[in-house]
């Protein structure tokens, strides 16, 4: 079966890239615009705690709606297509990026922070040279996370139209043809995997000083 | 007669929402290149004081000046940058290395690289750590080493003024005692003016050129360990000291201050040991005791005899305080 589902990826080469590339991209896109909002708004839930309660909350609650369920709800406001998977997998992968975030911020010790101050670092190199370093192993964990949960959801985005290797599953079901579903399930699990690898070496990495 | 590196005027906090001032109507002068200790029971201001002079807490009234300059003249970080600070807690980076800790105040001057690791191996000479530890992080020593690092990080910039917040608090009283005597070898080496919290008596009065008595926010006493021994302004500081604890006497005076001259009549029996003349009382009695002896040579660094010591030179004095002090320019 494996045999099989490895000649449809020779002889449909093309198409198979073109999926692969389009599951990869939409999943970096949706870690990138994650990232980039959800690590800002976790140092300042860390800073204000004002802002903490209904933030996280708002989150959360995004975070116990199944990310088909965020499809369909979607569907209406944006369309089918690349754009509303995007949005989809982006929502998808802001909690644990924010929650991490926002811990490994909390986790820096008060006499950490007066020290730094206190050696007259301004608020730019501390958040440089001491609170991003040390949340560091915290953030990537999360970040870890977001992306198996947003590689795995990918597959989905193929029921909206936004391509990737979740049309080959799609397919694969829809016409009980259990090689071509194996097509788009291998490389979604050895993506998943790779992701998984890739981040806990770089958290390992991060994390040294706390493991001598 | 030296300048002074601190001048506190009329300096009050109240935090807020807090019913009275941590620090009431303070006023205290600093001589440039002394030891400060501000003594104090839990809650009495002490930290507050301290931590006033770097600005990590701002005044509600009153000013304070670093060598004559308002402190509030200049930037924050950048008045911070030339004073040490040194907490119990060390506040370590640790995720940084020894080595990354110490250089955290050159770095921000802007220094290059080949001084700022000469000054590393300086310092860490300088406070006795082995070069070997230099790659080591926070977590990898002890808590007397990392009290050590964190002192070399705060002489990095090579600060006039160190403030220290009951660095030693943590410690074993063994390891506790010969960062004490280190700590002081280095400030008279130095010459840096020290301001060093502490609840402890004893350390107030080893370390402490002056000794400063803070209670509810407002200072007690400040003056010399003699003087606040034999002359406490107050009862509280009466009750600190343990009024006029014989021992705590005889550990502060020194062989020399109370020995007689040597003359030909008096000749030392052949068994009477014999003291430093910087020794403390307590162990030039100490000596006789062991010995069985009733007198004890005073011997200079030279081994020289340059006196005599006998059981009735340890008794108290009568009118001691008003000869031994006056060191100090009262400016309270
Ligand atoms: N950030 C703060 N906000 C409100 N009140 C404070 C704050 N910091 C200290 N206080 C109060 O001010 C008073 C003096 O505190 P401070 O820390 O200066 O005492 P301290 O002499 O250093 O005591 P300790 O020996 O326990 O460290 C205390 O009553 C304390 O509760
Ligand atoms: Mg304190």
């Amino acid at each position: 079966m494996v045999a099989e589902a490895y000649r449809y990826i020779t002889e449909n080469r093309e198409r198979f890239w073109e999926a692969v590339q389009t599951h990869v991209t939409i999943s970096l896109y949706a870690l990138l615009i994650a990232a980039a909002i959800c690590i800002p708004l976790g140092v300042l839930c860390a800073k204000y705690s004002r802002l903490t309660a209904p933030v996280m909350g708002l989150f959360n609650s995004l975070r116990v709606i199944p990310s088909l369920a965020v499809l369909v709800i979607l569907l209406p406001i944006l369309g089918t297509g690349f754009t509303p998977a995007l949005a989809a997998l982006t929502l998808l992968a802001c909690p644990p990026i924010l929650i991490n975030t926002y811990l490994g911020f909390r986790k820096v010790e008060p006499s950490v922070r007066e020290a730094a101050s206190a050696m007259g670092m301004g608020a730019g190199r501390l958040l440089r040279r001491v609170e991003l370093p040390l949340a560091a192993p915290l953030m990537i964990s999360g970040l870890k996370t977001a992306a198996v949960e947003v590689v795995a959801s990918a597959t989905l985005a193929a029921f909206i139209g936004g391509g990737g290797l979740g049309t080959f599953i799609i397919n694969g079901l829809g016409l009980y043809n259990f090689p071509m579903l194996l097509v788009g399930a291998l490389p979604v699990a050895a993506l998943a995997v790779l992701m998984e690898l890739v981040l806990s070496g770089l958290e390992r990495y991060a994390s040294k000083f706390q493991r001598i | 007669m030296n300048g002074l590196a601190l001048q506190f005027k009329g300096v009050s906090k109240l935090y807020p929402g807090a019913a009275d001032p941590a620090v009431r109507d303070v006023s205290l002068a600093v001589e440039e290149g002394s030891f400060v200790t501000l003594l104090g029971t839990s809650g009495s201001g002490k930290t507050t004081l301290l931590k006033m002079v770097n600005r990590i807490i701002e005044p509600t009234s009153g000013s304070i000046t670093l060598f004559g300059r308002d402190i509030r003249e200049r930037p924050a970080t950048e008045l911070r940058r030339g004073i040490g600070y040194v907490i119990q807690q060390t506040g370590l980076f640790p995720h940084m290395t020894v080595e990354q800790n110490i250089s955290t105040v050159p770095d921000i001057l802007g220094w290059d690289k080949s001084r700022v690791s000469a000054r590393v191996s300086e310092l860490m000479e300088l406070v006795r750590l082995p070069e070997d530890m230099r790659k080591r992080y926070p977590r990898q020593l002890s808590g007397g080493q990392q009290q050590r690092v964190g002192i070399a990080r705060a002489m990095a910039g090579d600060p006039k003024v160190l403030l220290m917040d009951e660095p030693f608090g943590a410690l074993d009283a063994i390891t506790r005692s010969s960062l004490q005597d280190e700590l002081l070898a280095i400030q008279r080496r130095l010459g840096r003016t020290v301001l060093f919290v502490t609840h402890d008596v004893s350390e107030a009065f080893k370390l402490g050129d002056r000794v400063v008595v803070m209670n509810g926010g407002v200072i007690e006493q400040a003056g010399t360990p003699l003087e606040l021994l034999t002359r406490p302004a107050t009862d509280f500081v009466r009750q600190l000291t343990g009024g006029d604890d014989l021992f705590q006497l005889l550990e502060l005076l020194k062989a020399e201050d109370r020995m007689l001259p040597l003359s030909a009549e008096s000749m030392l029996p052949e068994s009477a040991p014999s003291v430093q003349r910087t020794d403390s009382l307590k162990s030039a009695l100490e000596q006789m005791l062991r010995h069985g002896a009733s007198e004890a040579a005073v011997v200079n660094e030279q081994g020289e005899a340059v006196g005599r010591l006998t059981l009735d030179r340890l008794q108290p004095q009568p009118r001691e305080g008003g000869a031994d002090v006056g060191v100090f320019a009262e400016t309270l």
